[in-house]
Parts: structure tokens; C-alpha cells; sequence
């Protein structure tokens, strides 16, 4: 099980309000019916009003779900334009998780966060540089290339 | 630390986030 784990727990306490439901109770189904449910297990990050900002599919051991739930909140507040917020939880994924599944997207995110909030460009560069040198193979590195 | 004290309802969950400055975490699982 992945929620004994302490590092999750933690990630779990100190970013979230969390909330899990059955998919099997009939009375959790209007929940299930406005979040498009399909398939199990299914994690959303939710913004205070309900609008769905992150969202992912599937078992992770505990040394992926922590980063993974870290990188997702990160993503959230990026969508909430809290770009500081934002780039210090990706640049913990990449301080405590550095070889972590999700590692390659923090690190394209961070260069989001930094040109966002400052508009420079070399910031955007810099950030998808070390990318590149990281994960040559990861998707994002693809995905940085314009 | 202890145990992760899931929330109730959705309804609880948001406004948890709301006056803690948090982001809802909403996990949907099948128990079988």
C-alpha cells in the first residue's frame, strides 16, 4: 500500500485536504458522474471551487505517488498563476526525487513557473537546457523543442 | 505523523482547502 509510506503521508498533510471515495457506493455517484469517472485508481487535484486543475490514473509505489502528488499540486498552482508557489514544489520534486518518473516534467515546469513570473526568456532556456541534459530521452525534452 | 484524516464529502474537502490555503486531493478507489 502506498498511504502507510511517511513521505506520502506528509505530501498528503501538508498540500492537500483529502478526500477519497468508493466507486462502488451509489450515493458517492453524483460525484463520480461530474468528475467523469472511468477508471480506478483515479487522483484529482481540486481547486477550492471543484474545478479539476491535475489528474492521473493508476498505482504508483510510494517513491513515485510523493513526487508525483508534489509535481501535481506544483501544477495546480501554476494553473493558479502562483508561479513562486509553484516553482518551489517542482524544485523539490527534483531535490528529493531527482530520479523520480516525474522528474523530466517538474523540470520543464520550473522553466514555466521562471518565465512566467519574470517574462525573460533565458530563465524559460535555462531551466529546458538542463533539461536536456538530464532526460535526453523523456517526453518533455521532446516537447521543449520548438 | 499521524494517520491522513480523509474528508467526508467533497463539500468538506473544499472548504478544508478554502481556509487552509491547501488544494483538495480527491481519490477515487474500487474497494474489490
Amino acid at each position: 500500500m502506498t498511504y502507510p509510506e511517511i513521505s506520502v503521508r506528509d505530501a498528503i498533510g501538508r498540500l492537500t485536504a483529502p478526500y477519497q471515495l468508493d466507486n462502488t457506493v451509489e450515493s458517492n455517484q453524483p460525484v463520480l458522474d461530474r468528475y467523469r469517472h472511468v477508471w480506478t485508481p483515479d487522483l484529482r487535484i481540486l481547486d477550492t471551487d471543484g474545478t479539476e486543475l491535475y489528474r492521473w490514473n493508476g498505482y504508483l509505489p510510494p517513491a513515485e505517488f510523493a513526487p508525483q502528488l508534489i509535481a501535481a499540486v506544483a501544477h495546480a498552482r501554476l494553473r493558479r498563476k502562483e508561479y513562486g508557489k509553484a516553482q518551489a514544489l517542482y524544485e523539490e520534486v527534483l531535490r528529493r526525487f531527482p530520479t523520480s518518473l516525474i522528474a523530466a516534467e517538474a523540470e520543464y515546469y520550473v522553466g514555466v513557473c521562471a518565465y512566467r513570473a519574470s517574462h525573460n526568456s533565458s530563465d524559460l532556456l535555462k531551466a529546458w537546457h538542463e533539461l536536456e541534459k538530464s532526460h535526453p530521452a523523456s517526453e518533455w525534452t521532446v516537447k521543449q523543442n520548438f | 505523523m499521524s494517520e491522513i484524516a480523509w474528508l467526508g464529502s467533497l463539500d468538506e474537502a473544499l472548504s478544508a482547502a478554502k481556509s487552509a490555503d491547501h488544494l483538495v486531493l480527491m481519490d477515487v478507489f474500487n474497494p474489490t
